[in-house]
C-alpha cells in the first residue's frame, strides 16, 4: 500500500538580506548559481524574492525526510554565500510590497496586468503538498470533496503569519486572510462529479479567463497535469519537522478515504459556508481556535479536533511508514510553545522588535539541519 | 402590485473637511446635533468619519426621491455648521485606516475583538437597497435568481478606484476591501427558506453569529425586515444613481416575483460563476467583458445591462420608475462612465489624489442638486 500513495513537496521560501533581514529580489543569481546543484530542483516564483524548491516525487516519508533534509540545508549554504538568509513563513513580519520585487518575470506581467494594486498584495508565501496514486479522476473528486472538511485544521497546525507590514494582525494566519481577496481562491464549492469539476475549468478556458486549471488556487484541487490532489492551504510552516508531518498527514488522510471509497464508505461532506466558519477560526485563532463539528452538532477545541482527525487516519499510518511524522503532530497539539505564528508573537512580545522575529523565522527554518546560519 | 415592493435605503457618507477634503471623525457630535431632526434616521458606522442615513420604507421610487432630499439637504446643513462636508464614493482616495478611530460602542468593540485587523480596515462606504417581499419562500427563491446580477448593480455603482492615495487600477477597490470577512460576496442557492433558516439556526448554535446580521452577503434576506437586502454597491457618484439603482433592484424583484407567480424562473448560477464575472467588474467595471454562462457566450457588461433593463420594462410602468430606468440607458451611452471612470479622468488629468478628492466633494453636492440657496463654494 505505501507505494501508493506519493508525495512532492513545493516550498515557497523568502530570501532575506543576512545583515538586515529584509526580502532580497535575488532569485536570478540563486537560479543561475544554483542550477548545477539543484536542477529542475530551484524554481523562480512571481515574485523575485522566492525561491521555490520542488521535490522530487517521494514514494515514502523516510526518503522524504533525508532528501528534504538535504536539499535545505544545501539551498541554505548556497543563500549564505550570497550574504542572504532562508525564511520559511507565510508572511514577511515587515515587508512591504516593491515593484521591483516582481519585475522581470513573465508571467509577472500578466499578474500585473490582471491584478494591479492587488499584486501588492501577494507578499505570501505558501507550502504546497501533492499526493499521487488516486488514479481515477472521479474517486480524485470524491476524495477532494471530503478531504474540504479538514483544510481549517491542516491549516491552523502551519498557522505562521501573524505579522503583516510591521503590524501583529490579530490573526494567527494573515496570509490566508490576504488570499481572500483573490478570485478562485479559498475552499472550492462541491462538485458532484469529474465532470462538472472538467465542465467548470472548460468553460472558464474556453471563454478566456483562464489559460488552464493552474489559475484555480483553491486550497485543494486536482492538479491539472500532474494528476496528484494539492493541498495549498498551508502557511510555510515554521519548522522541517513541520513540513515534513504536515506531508504525512496529507498522505495520510487521502489513504484513509481511498481505503473507505474502495469500501463503498465516505465521511460526511460539507458546504462550503460552513467550512469557511471553521476556517475563519483557523485563520485568527489558530490551535487556539474553538472549531464547529456541523455533521453532529457540537463544538469542540481544534486541539481536541485535530486529535480526532489523527486518530482518524491512524490506521493507514503502519502501512505508509509514516507514524514518526503523526507522533510528532500529537506533540505539537500538546506543546504550549503551539505552532510558528504562536512563536512568533511570543517573540516579539518579549522583545518587542520585528528584527528579532526575522532572526528568530531563520533560525527556525534551519532548526536540526547541519549548518549554522545567523543574520550579522 | 406596487404596494408589495416598498424600498428602503441606507447611505454610508464620508464625513470630510470642508476646505481640505481629509476624511474628518465626528459622527459622535452629529448624532447629537441630529438627533432631534433625523431621530432614527441618522447612524453611526464602525468608524467615526461616517454617517449613515436610513430612509423611512418608501411605497415608490418617487417617495424615495423625496425622502433622500429631504434627508442630503438636513445633513449638509447640520455638517456645514461644523466645518464639515459629505463624499458619496466607495472609499477616500487619501486616508489611511490606520488613522481612524472607531466607534466606542459595545456592538463594534465586540465586532473589532471577533474581526481583528480585517475589521479595522474596513475605511469603506457602501449602498445598501431593501425591496420588500410578500414571503420568505419568495425571499429566498428570489434571492437565488438576482444573485446573477450581482456583477451588474455593482458594475453601475463602481466608485472605488483609490485607496491609501494610490490609484488601485481596479474600479471598485472597496469590493476587494470587503473580501476577507467571513458569510460576505455571493451566497450558494438554497433549497428553500426551510434550508436557509437551517443554515442560520446552525450557525447560531454553534456560536458562530447571534443572528443573521452578521451575515454580511452581496444579497440577503434581511433577518427582520421581510426585505430582500441588496449590499453589492459602492456609494455611487451621485442621488440621480442612488435612486436608479434602487429603481432596478425593486424592478428586478418585481419582475421575477411575476415569473414566480407563474411558476417561472430564470437560471440559477452557481457561486464560482457569478464570482467570475464580478472580478471582471471589480477591475473593468462597466467596461468590463463578462459571460453570460449559460449561453456559453461572452458579451459586453454594458450589453449585458442592457439586456436586464430589457428583462424588466414590462413592470417599470407599474411601479413609476421608467424615468429612473432610462436614466441608466443613458448612463450606459456616456462617455463619462461611472463614478469610478470620471475619478480616474480627473486623476489622468491632474495627476493628482488630492484633486480627485476636491473633486468628490464637488461632485457629490452638485449631484444633490442643491438649492442655490443652500450651495456653498468649495475651494
Amino acid at each position: 500500500m505505501s507505494a501508493a500513495y506519493t508525495i512532492g513537496i513545493e516550498e515557497e521560501f523568502q530570501m532575506v538580506d543576512r545583515r538586515t533581514g529584509q526580502l532580497s529580489p535575488c532569485i536570478h543569481t540563486i537560479l543561475e548559481k544554483g542550477r548545477p546543484l539543484f536542477g529542475e530542483k530551484i524554481k523562480p516564483e512571481i515574485q523575485r524574492i522566492i525561491v521555490e524548491l520542488v521535490s522530487d516525487i517521494f514514494a515514502e516519508m523516510s526518503v522524504a525526510r533525508v532528501e528534504t533534509r538535504d536539499v535545505r540545508a544545501m539551498l541554505a549554504r548556497l543563500l549564505e554565500e550570497e550574504g542572504l538568509a532562508l525564511v520559511s513563513a507565510g508572511t514577511h513580519p515587515c515587508a512591504s510590497w516593491k515593484e521591483e520585487m516582481g519585475a522581470g518575470c513573465e508571467r509577472y506581467a500578466e499578474l500585473a496586468e490582471e491584478f494591479r494594486d492587488l499584486r501588492r498584495s501577494t507578499l505570501f508565501f505558501g507550502l504546497h503538498i501533492h499526493i499521487g496514486g488516486v488514479k481515477d479522476q472521479e474517486i480524485a473528486i470524491a476524495l477532494m470533496n471530503q478531504a474540504r472538511t479538514w483544510l481549517p485544521h491542516l491549516l491552523a497546525l502551519s498557522a505562521n503569519s501573524p505579522f503583516w507590514a510591521g503590524r501583529f494582525t490579530g490573526f494567527k494566519s494573515y496570509r490566508s486572510v490576504a488570499w481572500k481577496s483573490f478570485p478562485r481562491s479559498g475552499v472550492p464549492d462541491l462538485f458532484p462529479s469529474w465532470k462538472d469539476f472538467d465542465s467548470y475549468v472548460q468553460t472558464l478556458i474556453k471563454t478566456g479567463r483562464i489559460d488552464n486549471g493552474k489559475s484555480i488556487w483553491w486550497d485543494i484541487r486536482p492538479h491539472p497535469f500532474l494528476k496528484t490532489i494539492e493541498f495549498r492551504v498551508f502557511d510555510m510552516p515554521a519548522t522541517i519537522e513541520d513540513t515534513l508531518a504536515i506531508a504525512a498527514l496529507c498522505q495520510a488522510l487521502v489513504a484513509k478515504l481511498a481505503w473507505l471509497y474502495k469500501r463503498n464508505m465516505r465521511t460526511h461532506v460539507l458546504a462550503r459556508h460552513f467550512i469557511e466558519e471553521n476556517k475563519w477560526r483557523a485563520m485568527r485563532d489558530g490551535l487556539d481556535a474553538e472549531v464547529v463539528d456541523f455533521a453532529q452538532e457540537r463544538r469542540l477545541s481544534m486541539r481536541e479536533s485535530t486529535g480526532e482527525l489523527l486518530d482518524f487516519v491512524d490506521d493507514v499510518l503502519d502501512d505508509l511508514g509514516s507514524r514518526h511524522e503523526i507522533d510528532y503532530l500529537r506533540m505539537l497539539l500538546d506543546d504550549p510553545k503551539g505552532t510558528g505564528a504562536d512563536r512568533q508573537i511570543a517573540v516579539y512580545q518579549q522583545t518587542g522588535s520585528v528584527e528579532a522575529v526575522i532572526e528568530f523565522l531563520v533560525q527556525q527554518t534551519i532548526e536540526g539541519l547541519s549548518l549554522n546560519v545567523s543574520l550579522s | 402590485m406596487s404596494a408589495h415592493f416598498t424600498l428602503g435605503i441606507e447611505e454610508e457618507f464620508q464625513t470630510v473637511d470642508r476646505r481640505t477634503g481629509q476624511l474628518t471623525p465626528h459622527i459622535m457630535t452629529i448624532l447629537e446635533k441630529g438627533a432631534s431632526q433625523f431621530g432614527d434616521k441618522i447612524k453611526a458606522e464602525m468608524l467615526q468619519s461616517a454617517v449613515e442615513i436610513v430612509t423611512d420604507v418608501c411605497p415608490n421610487i418617487a417617495a424615495v426621491r423625496l425622502e433622500l432630499q429631504n434627508l442630503h439637504s438636513m445633513l449638509l446643513r447640520l455638517l456645514e455648521e461644523e466645518g464639515l462636508t459629505i463624499i458619496s464614493a466607495g472609499t477616500h482616495p487619501l486616508a489611511s485606516w490606520l488613522d481612524q478611530p472607531s466607534t466606542p460602542d459595545e456592538r463594534y468593540i465586540e465586532l473589532e475583538e471577533e474581526l481583528q485587523d480585517v475589521v479595522r480596515s474596513i475605511l469603506i462606504f457602501g449602498l445598501h437597497v431593501h425591496v420588500g417581499v410578500e414571503s420568505n419562500e419568495m425571499a429566498i427563491a428570489l434571492m437565488n435568481q438576482l444573485r446573477t446580477w450581482i456583477p451588474h448593480l455593482l458594475a453601475i455603482s463602481a466608485n472605488s478606484p483609490f485607496w491609501g492615495g494610490r490609484f488601485t487600477g481596479l474600479k471598485s477597490y472597496r469590493s476587494v476591501i470587503w473580501r476577507p470577512l467571513p458569510r460576505n460576496g455571493v451566497s450558494e442557492p438554497f433549497a428553500s427558506w426551510g434550508d436557509f433558516d437551517s443554515y442560520v439556526q446552525s450557525l447560531v448554535q454553534a456560536g458562530c453569529i447571534d443572528n443573521g446580521k452578521k451575515i454580511w452577503w452581496d444579497i440577503r434576506p434581511h433577518p427582520f425586515f421581510q426585505t430582500i437586502e441588496f449590499r453589492i454597491c459602492d456609494m455611487p457618484a451621485t442621488i440621480d444613481d442612488t435612486i436608479a439603482i434602487a429603481a432596478l433592484s425593486q424592478a428586478l424583484v418585481a419582475k421575477l416575483t411575476w415569473l414566480y407567480k407563474r411558476g417561472m424562473a430564470t437560471h440559477i448560477l452557481p457561486r464560482h460563476y457569478i464570482d467570475e464575472n464580478k472580478w471582471r467588474v471589480i477591475r473593468h467595471g462597466l467596461d468590463a467583458e463578462i459571460i453570460d454562462f449559460i449561453q456559453n457566450q461572452r458579451l459586453s457588461m454594458r450589453d449585458a445591462i442592457g439586456e436586464v433593463l430589457d428583462f424588466v420594462d414590462d413592470v417599470l410602468d407599474d411601479l413609476g420608475s421608467r424615468r429612473e430606468i432610462n436614466y441608466l440607458r443613458i448612463l450606459l451611452d456616456d462617455p463619462s462612465g461611472t463614478g469610478a471612470d470620471r475619478q480616474i479622468a480627473v486623476y489622468k488629468q491632474t495627476g493628482s489624489v488630492h484633486a480627485v478628492t476636491r473633486y468628490l466633494m464637488q461632485q457629490t453636492l452638485e449631484g444633490m442638486k442643491l438649492n442655490p440657496r443652500e450651495q456653498r463654494v468649495v475651494s
